[in-house]
């Protein structure tokens, strides 16, 4: 079973090794020429307050877009696995009729699927790790700069870490389940390029909900309550009476105090004297393993309803 | 079932099988059995659930009633029980993308009992390279490729789909002769489905047909022609006759009848009038196909009766 699931699927896994290969090479290089740049430059004290570290700075920001362009697109990469990896995998069997061939051979149904599903699952988490260490490993690069916050961005959040493992794995699950309900290669890539996105979205409007936000009362006029890196799920506003208010009540009651005011440092400045603190309910970046891992539970668990689903169906439909 | 070491003598046999898709039985209460190292034919109108038959017997689908033994064992999805079955499915369906050679290595590693030799030696002497990739091949090719590893198997029954649909007459002469090779040398049985009767009249030597679902009848050919006879004379005899024979099916003209009948002795004693011809394969199967509700028998032992 290992040689036929080998040539049986040889030209996808090969070319998803080729463009991690691609990529992870890309990123190393880059990634080794920009910590030589930061490096060079920590003599002469950036990044900090020092005379040149403005143009420092412009440069690290300039070399993070060069590759966050590219990075940016990764999350729906897992797409073609499930279009490509998946879908074909029952599909092209039941439309070729080959199905037929392959499970009339001395090997049961189910050691078959079992074989496949495990084999080529196992192939996608490894992939998908490999390109989490990659960019994980390159945003590395640019800590202490402010850029590449893999908390706070959606999209770098689900290619960092352990996550995209879990991401390729659901996708191709998702393709293996659409291809042996809808046993038609082309309509069972259509359903799983469509089911990723809504995914994908659905999932990045949960995120913030993986755990119960933290809060944060403003202490001075000058300084945001909000930490840095940190995902902002609410600000309000705390009268002084302790009751919490939404900006627009806030703006109302200060509006004639206030009224002069025009720039925003100052007009904050103003709501604090006239007695109202900005609260803010966050996640912080201390929480991103925990927000790693939760979401990898929760997408490993929905690729295994989703095999087993494929399995029962496979087993099951009529031939 | 079994005596002693030796092999059952009864190749396939089936009980009380039934298979329903949703609400429409495809296939309802077949009993018949094929012996031992026959070429067995299973005839039957499209539709008649040849293929929903063919694929319980290899495995692919579980009857909703009754069941399947092969030489006295029970098919199902186990490696063993799947081992001694070899399938070609109607179309031949085979890996497009994968070389002859590919082709034979997926049989190795997926049977226990392939017999590569045999495999290469066949293609060699069709001269199919083992290069060649299989989409590229001719349809009669990808035939013999796909009987080769059937074949190559080493299975007890072989059983095939429609295995002349959609060749030409060479490719079915040269496919059709190479499998009776295979069985002269081996004692493998075969059960091969069609709906063409004439391509069967030389190579099978048992019979199943199958009509609306049902077996209306399982039996050796030789035995089947000798017990049946195409009778006709004048329409004004007609009901002396229908005392004396059991007639499957009939044509009347203002006065001619002519029967296809079942008969109980070697040579049936009749009035003179009566002309008494032997019937062919497909005289008998058409005769039978029209009346479908005549002689749904599980074992017509003709002779004894």
């Amino acid at each position: 079973m290992l040689w036929v699931t080998w040539r049986q699927h040889r030209t996808p896994v090969l070319l998803t090794a080729g463009l991690l290969l691609v990529l992870g090479t890309i990123l190393l290089v880059h990634g080794l020429l920009t910590a030589d740049f930061i490096r060079d430059r920590a003599s002469a004290g950036c990044p900090g307050t020092g005379p040149d570290c403005l143009a420092f700075e412009q440069e690290v920001r300039l070399r993070y877009q060069q590759i966050y362009q590219l990075i940016g697109w990764l999350p729906v990469a897992p797409a073609l696995i499930g279009a490509f990896w998946g879908a074909p995998l029952l599909a092209k069997e039941f439309e070729h009729g080959t199905h037929k061939f392959a499970w009339t051979q001395s090997v049961p149904r189910r050691r078959w699927l079992t074989v496949k599903f495990g084999l080529l699952g196992l192939t996608t988490v490894l992939s998908g790790l490999a390109l989490g260490g990659m960019t994980t490993a390159w945003l590395s690069t640019f800590r202490g700069t402010g850029l590449g916050d893999a908390f706070g961005d959606k999209g770098l959040f689900a290619v960092a870490g352990v996550v995209p493992g879990a991401w390729w794995l659901f996708s191709f699950a998702l393709g293996v389940a659409a291809g042996a309900t809808i046993r038609r290669t082309l309509p069972a890539m259509a359903v799983t390029l469509a089911v990723f996105a809504v995914s994908l979205f659905g999932v990045f409007a949960a995120r913030p909900f993986y755990a119960a936000p933290q809060r944060a009362v403003q202490v001075s006029a000058e300084v945001s309550p909000l930490p840095a890196d940190a995902i902002l799920m609410k600000d309000v506003w705390l009268t002084t009476s302790g009751q919490e208010v939404s900006r627009a009540t806030m703006v109302n009651a200060i509006a004639d105090a206030c009224r002069a005011v025009s720039a925003s440092v100052k007009y904050y400045q103003c709501a604090f004297e006239e007695g109202y603190t900005q609260v803010v309910y966050f996640h912080p970046s201390t929480k991103f393993w925990q927000f790693q891992w939760t979401e990898t539970g929760i997408l490993v668990l929905i690729s295994l309803v989703l095999g087993v689903l494929a399995f029962v169906s496979a087993l099951r439909r009529r031939i | 079932m079994k005596t002693g070491t030796s092999r059952p003598s009864t190749a396939l046999e089936t009980a009380g099988l039934g298979h329903r898709y949703r609400q429409t039985w495809a296939l309802r209460d077949c009993a018949l059995h094929i012996p031992a190292g026959r070429v067995a034919a299973l005839v039957g109108p499209n539709g008649a659930g040849k293929s929903t038959l063919l694929h319980i017997v290899v495995g692919l689908l579980t009857p909703t009633t009754g069941n399947v033994d092969v030489l006295g064992e029970p098919v199902g999805q186990q490696a063993a029980a799947l081992s001694r079955v070899a399938f070609m499915a109607q179309d031949k369906p085979l890996y497009e993308g994968f070389t002859v050679a590919d082709i034979l290595r997926f049989g190795r590693h997926l049977n226990p009992q392939w017999d590569n030799g045999l495999a290469e030696n066949r293609l060699n002497a069709l001269g199919i390279a083992l290069k060649s990739k299989v989409g590229k091949l001719s349809g009669g090719q990808q035939a013999q490729v796909a009987l080769t590893a059937a074949i190559a198997k080493r299975p007890h029954l072989i059983v095939l789909d429609e295995p002349l649909a959609n060749l030409d007459p060479l490719a079915r002469n040269e496919v059709m002769r190479s499998l009776m090779t295979e069985v002269a040398e081996t004692e493998i049985t075969v059960l091969l489905s069609s709906h063409v009767v004439s391509d069967l009249e030389d190579t099978c030597d048992w019979l199943i047909l199958l009509n609306g679902g049902r077996v209306q009848l399982c039996g050796d050919i030789e035995e089947l022609l000798s017990s049946h006879r195409m009778i006709s004379g004048p329409v004004e005899l007609a009901d002396r006759l229908l005392e004396e024979v059991q007639v499957i099916d009939q044509s009347r003209t203002a006065r001619q009848l002519t029967c296809v009948a079942r008969i109980q002795t070697s040579e049936p004693v009749l009035h003179p009038d009566w002309s008494i011809s032997a019937v062919n394969l497909e005289q008998l199967v058409l005769a039978y196909l029209r009346r479908p509700n005549v002689g749904v028998l599980p074992h017509p032992n003709l002779a004894s009766a």
